[in-house]
C-alpha cells in the first residue's frame, strides 16, 4: 500500500539530490584537477605565505588526501549539504499542507503518523545514502587521475557529516511545520544554521556546533579515535526533531 | 443504521464559533443535501467527518470509526471530493490514478476506465495542465473508483459547466443506484439538491436550522397568502414560523400543520386566501436569512 | 428511449410525473404490453435524480398492476389501459385549479369566465364550428 507513496515521494526529491550528487562529485573533480595547478602557484617554503593562509592551510594544500578532507569534508559537504538538507525539509510536508494534497493521502486511509515516518525516513535514507557514495566515490576519482589516498579515514568522515546533515535536515523540517510558510522557514532555517555554525570559531563553545562535529577533523587527520558520541549524538537529536516534528504534524488542523 | 452520528459537534476559532452542537444522523443509502450559506460551517463540519480537524468538542462517528482518533480506517471506506482540488499537480491523470489505487484495495479498475471515458480525461496529461472542470472530475473518479461505502462531497459541483454538471450527476446517481452506496454532498446550487437528495440538513451559523426528508419537508412548509378587510396585525392560535406583510396584505410561513392553519384563516374571512408551494430555494432562504444565533460557549 | 421529460421547478413531485408520463405512453401507445422499461439505474443515471424517486414510480404502477418486474428479466409493461376517468379527471382538475385562481386574482366574475369557457369549449371540442372558424382561431381578442 504505501509503495505508491515512496514511488511518489522518489520522484519528487530525485531532481534535488541528483543536482545536488552532480555539484558535490564536480567539486571534487575540479579540485583533483586543479591541485597540481594550485601547487605551482604555491610558494616553496612556508615563510613566504600570504598572512590570510594559516600554516595549517598551507599543509592542506601541499597533501593531496588533506586538501581532500579540506575540500569536501570541512567546506562543500557541510556547505551543500546543508542546503539539500533544508532544502529537503521545507519541501517534505509544508508546501503539501499548504496546498492541500496531503488530503488526498490523509483521506485515501493512511495515517498521519505513517504519511510523516514513511516520507522523513525516505528523505533521510536518501540524504545519508547520497552523501556516503559522495565520500566513496572519492577514491575512485582520485586514482583515475593518478592520485592515491593516504588513508581511507575520509570515508567514515563523510559518514559522520551525513548524520549531521540528517540533523539539519530535522531541525528544518520542524521550523516549516512550524512557520508553514516555504520562503520563511527556508529563510529562518539558513539564519539558523548560519548563527549555529559561528560557534565553531571558538574554541570554547565549538562543542556545541553540529558544523564542527561534522568536520571530524581531529579524526580524519588522525589526532583522536572516531568520534562515536558525535554519531550517537547526531542521531539521537535527530531522532528527538523528527518526534517533535511528528507530535506537531499530528496536531495540524488542516 | 446510521452511516454518519454527531453528538453535539462543535468547533470554536477563537471567538468564532463555526459549528455548534451539530447532531446529524444519515441513514444507509440515503442521498444527504448538507446546505448553507457560504460561511455557515459546511466545509469545517465535513473536514471534521474525515478527521482533518479536530472538533472542539462532541464527537463525530462514520461507519462506526471515531472521526478523530481512527480516521485512517474511515479513509479506507469513504470516497471525498474537497471544495479546493487536493490532486498532485505534477503528476499525470494515470499517475494520480494509479497513485489512489495503490492505496485502496477496493479499487474498481474497470469502473475508473469505464469513468476515465464517460469524462474523457486525457491520460498522459499533468493535472496543472487541466481545466478547472477536468481536475474536478478526475478527484470525482479517484473518489468513486474505489466503490466506496459512502461518498463525501464538498461543493461538488462548484465551478463546473452545466454540462460537465449534469454529467457529474448522472455518474453520481447511477453509483448510487448500482451500489446503494450513502452520499452526504454540501451544496448551494438548490436545484441539483432537489433533484438527487432525499434528505436535507440545512446549516446557518454553524446551527443545524432544519433537517429531514425533503419531500416532506416541501409538503410542510407552505406559505399562505391572506388579504383581510380589517388592516389590523394578525394574531393566530396554531404556531407559525413567521407572518409579515402590511396594509392588510399577510403572508403566513408555516412549518407544519397547514390545513389547521388554514382552517383558522379562512374562519376569519379573508378577501383573499392562498397557498404557495416552496421550492427549495424559498425553503432555504426561510431557513437560513435569520439571524440565527449559536449558543455561546 | 428518451420518453421522459422532468419538471424539476414544478411543485408535482417528480415520481408523480414519471407515473403520469408513463400512463400517457401506456395510453397512447407508445409503450405497448410486453415493452420493457428502463432499469431503476437506468432511468436514474439518465435523468440525474434520485433512484429511490424512480423507484417509488415504479412501485406505485406496479401496485396499479400496470407495470410488472419479473426477476432477473426487468420490469414490463403489463396491462394497457387508456387512462381511467378518475386519473384523467385528476390531471385536467389540477390543470383547471391553477387557471381559475389566476382567474379569480385578475378579479374576473363567474358568468365572464363561463362566457369565455364555452367560447373555447366550442372552438376546441366542436369540429364543424372548428372546420369553419379555422382562419379566426388566432384572432380571439
Amino acid at each position: 500500500m504505501c509503495r505508491t507513496l515512496i514511488g511518489k515521494e522518489l520522484r519528487d526529491i530525485k531532481w534535488k539530490l541528483f543536482v545536488a550528487f552532480l555539484v558535490l562529485v564536480a567539486s571534487i573533480v575540479l579540485m583533483i584537477i586543479l591541485h597540481e595547478r594550485l601547487l605551482e602557484l604555491l610558494p616553496a617554503d612556508m615563510s613566504e605565505i600570504p598572512f590570510f593562509i594559516s600554516p595549517d592551510m598551507f599543509n592542506n594544500f601541499r597533501d593531496f588526501t588533506n586538501a581532500m578532507w579540506s575540500n569536501l569534508n570541512d567546506q562543500n559537504l557541510p556547505q551543500i549539504g546543508s542546503l539539500l538538507a533544508i532544502i529537503l525539509g521545507i519541501g517534505l510536508l509544508a508546501p503539501e499542507i499548504e496546498s492541500g494534497t496531503i488530503t488526498l493521502l490523509l483521506t485515501n486511509g493512511i495515517s498521519r503518523q505513517r504519511v510523516f515516518w514513511t516520507k522523513s525516513i525516505l528523505a533521510v535514507g536518501a540524504l545519508i545514502l547520497l552523501l556516503v557514495v559522495v565520500g566513496i566515490l572519492v577514491v575512485p576519482l582520485s586514482s583515475a587521475f593518478g592520485y592515491s589516498l593516504r588513508h581511507f579515514r575520509i570515508i567514515p568522515a563523510t559518514l559522520v557529516a551525513a548524520l549531521g546533515i540528517a540533523f539539519v535536515f530535522s531541525v528544518s523540517l520542524l521550523i516549516s511545520l512550524i512557520l508553514k510558510e516555504r520562503i520563511w522557514s527556508g529563510i529562518v532555517s539558513a539564519v539558523v544554521f548560519a548563527l549555529w555554525s559561528i560557534l565553531g570559531f571558538w574554541e570554547a563553545t565549538r562543542v556545541f556546533s553540529p558544523f564542527y562535529h561534522m568536520r571530524a577533523r581531529d579524526y580524519f587527520y588522525g589526532d583522536a579515535n572516531f568520534p562515536w558520541l558525535a554519531v550517537v549524538g547526531f542521531i539521537a537529536a535527530t531522532i528527538a526533531v523528527l518526534l517533535v516534528a511528528e507530535r506537531r504534524f499530528a496536531r495540524e488542523e488542516l | 443504521m446510521s452511516v454518519i452520528i454527531t453528538r453535539e459537534l462543535s468547533k470554536v476559532y477563537g471567538a468564532k464559533q463555526a459549528v455548534c452542537d451539530l447532531n446529524l444522523a444519515i441513514t444507509r443509502g440515503s442521498v444527504f443535501g448538507f446546505l448553507g450559506p457560504n460561511g455557515s460551517g459546511k466545509s469545517t463540519t465535513v473536514k471534521m467527518l474525515l478527521g482533518l480537524r479536530s472538533p472542539s468538542k462532541g464527537s463525530a462517528q462514520v461507519l462506526g470509526f471515531d472521526s478523530s482518533t481512527e480516521s485512517e480506517l474511515i479513509g479506507q471506506h469513504v470516497g471525498y471530493v474537497p471544495e479546493l482540488g487536493n490532486l498532485y499537480p505534477q503528476l499525470t491523470v494515470q499517475e494520480s490514478i494509479n497513485l489512489v489505487k495503490g492505496l485502496r484495495p477496493s479499487w474498481d479498475d474497470s469502473y475508473a476506465n469505464h469513468l476515465l471515458t464517460i469524462f474523457e480525461l486525457p491520460d498522459r496529461q499533468r493535472v496543472r495542465k487541466l481545466s478547472k472542470g477536468m481536475q474536478r472530475q478526475l478527484a470525482l473518479l479517484l473518489a468513486m473508483a474505489p466503490r466506496p461505502e459512502l461518498l463525501i462531497l464538498d461543493e461538488p459541483s462548484s465551478g463546473l459547466d452545466p454540462i460537465k454538471r449534469q454529467e457529474f450527476l448522472q455518474v453520481l446517481m447511477d453509483g448510487v443506484a448500482e451500489t446503494g452506496q450513502t452520499v452526504f454532498f454540501s451544496s448551494h446550487n438548490m436545484t441539483e439538491v432537489e433533484r438527487v437528495a432525499d434528505t436535507i440538513g440545512i446549516l446557518h451559523n454553524g446551527r443545524l436550522v432544519v433537517t429531514g426528508d425533503l419531500e416532506e419537508i416541501r409538503h410542510n412548509v407552505k406559505r399562505i397568502r391572506v388579504v383581510m378587510a380589517n388592516k389590523e396585525p394578525l394574531q393566530l392560535q396554531n404556531s407559525v414560523r413567521k407572518i409579515e406583510g402590511e396594509q392588510g396584505q399577510r403572508i403566513v410561513t408555516v412549518e407544519k400543520g397547514l390545513d389547521a392553519v388554514l382552517a383558522e384563516l379562512r374562519a376569519m374571512q379573508p378577501l383573499v386566501i392562498e397557498t404557495y408551494d416552496l421550492s427549495l430555494e424559498d425553503i432555504f432562504v426561510i431557513y437560513a436569512g435569520g439571524d440565527a444565533k449559536c449558543a455561546a460557549h | 428511449m428518451n420518453l421522459f421529460y422532468l419538471d424539476h421547478r414544478s411543485p408535482i413531485p417528480i415520481y408523480v410525473q414519471l407515473q403520469n408520463q408513463i400512463k400517457q405512453a401506456v395510453a397512447g401507445g407508445v409503450l405497448k404490453k410486453g415493452d420493457q422499461l428502463p432499469s431503476v439505474r437506468e432511468l436514474a443515471g439518465r435523468l440525474a435524480v434520485n433512484p429511490n424517486t424512480i423507484a417509488r414510480a415504479y412501485q406505485e404502477l406496479e401496485r396499479e398492476a400496470l407495470i410488472e418486474t419479473l426477476r432477473g428479466r426487468g420490469t414490463f409493461v403489463a396491462e394497457v389501459r387508456a387512462l381511467a376517468p378518475p386519473a384523467r379527471r385528476l390531471k385536467i382538475s389540477e390543470a383547471l385549479d391553477n387557471l381559475l385562481r389566476e382567474a379569480k386574482r385578475l378579479g374576473m366574475a363567474r358568468h365572464e369566465l363561463e362566457q369565455v369557457f364555452a367560447e373555447r369549449m366550442a372552438v376546441i371540442f366542436d369540429d364543424s364550428v372548428r372546420k369553419g372558424r379555422d382562419e379566426d382561431e388566432c384572432d380571439y381578442n
